[in-house]
């Protein structure tokens, strides 16, 4: 396990010594967390969101220089998966959100896909996607609201703002769908 | 039981959010990287070089080693033994032409 304070170590040998060892220890620790943010934000498209984790990672390791250190690297990290997750939906719009819509999930993923999974998925396509993020990344990355305002560069009352929106959409839906849990 | 806390939002993201396994994506990564990026280590490596240079032409060090290795040559020409601190010195100098080399070898060709 790789400690916070081991990630400035490795992102220094990145940066001073060019170490590619150290970068790819970086990618090995942070690759689940990554591509996890982006498959649930593209609902289940495995493919698009590899591609989008591997523009990240290329990304931070061509900007890992104006890592000043100030928040956590993974703060940092989410900052960077955050800005090319909304650069693609520029890109793309106003095709994207209709596109991501027709995805279906078992057919795209070469990863068996649990009911868990799905539920979500389909949860997450009501919302906005400020919404989505803000909720992706407090309930599924546990991050604190003050780390969320950091990655996503608004005030910490956006967030909550986003939060309660997309939990009350999210308890609607359910209470719709009349969802039962199963944790087994 | 019907969605409407906190807890059990919690709960079903965090049940549906599994750990991803790697599966050569790392490897994937690091393939794609760009060759010559860091400019940083290389600069740093010329900037101390200089120091170290200017340092050795100021205190007269560096004409005491190009003497010594002046000696060591005339040594090797005339078949002559070369005295130990000549010797050392001269290995040290093709240890590190030897190293800073496959250094640049090594990051040219990615290996």
């Amino acid at each position: 396990m790789i400690s916070k304070s081991d990630d400035l170590i490795l992102v220094s040998q990145v940066v001073l010594l060019n170490s590619h060892r150290a970068f790819e220890k970086l990618v090995g620790k942070y690759q689940s967390s990554v591509r996890r943010f982006f498959l649930n934000l593209t609902f289940g498209n495995e493919a698009l969101s590899d591609d989008l984790a591997q523009e990240t990672f290329i990304k931070v390791y061509l900007h890992l220089q104006s890592f000043k250190g100030t928040a956590g690297f993974s703060t940092w990290l989410f900052r960077v998966a955050y800005n090319v997750y909304y650069d693609y939906l520029r890109n793309s719009k106003p095709h994207l959100e209709a596109d991501f819509s027709e995805i279906d999930p078992y057919t795209e993923s070469d990863r068996p896909q649990t009911d868990c999974e799905m539920d979500v998925y389909e949860s997450l396509k009501i919302l906005k996607p400020d919404e989505r993020t803000a909720i992706l990344l407090f309930y599924m990355e546990d991050h604190p609201v003050e780390k969320i305002s950091k990655i996503m560069n608004c005030p910490t009352g956006t967030v909550k703002s986003h939060l309660a929106r997309g939990r009350e959409k999210l308890a609607n839906y359910f209470k719709g769908t009349g969802y039962e849990f199963n944790f087994g | 039981m019907s969605l409407t806390s906190d807890k059990e939002l919690k709960k079903l993201f965090k049940n549906a959010g599994k750990e991803i396994p790697d599966q050569g994506f790392t490897r994937r990564v690091m393939r794609s990287l760009p060759q010559e990026k860091h400019s940083a280590s290389r600069w740093i490596v010329w900037a101390f070089a200089t120091i170290g240079v200017l340092t050795a032409s100021f205190t007269g060090a560096l004409s005491v080693f190009t003497n010594t290795l002046a000696t060591f040559g005339h040594n090797i020409a005339h078949l002559q033994k070369p005295e130990a601190p000549t010797a050392i010195i001269y290995l040290m100098t093709i240890i590190a032409i030897v190293g800073y080399t496959s250094s640049l070898f090594k990051k040219d060709f990615n290996l």
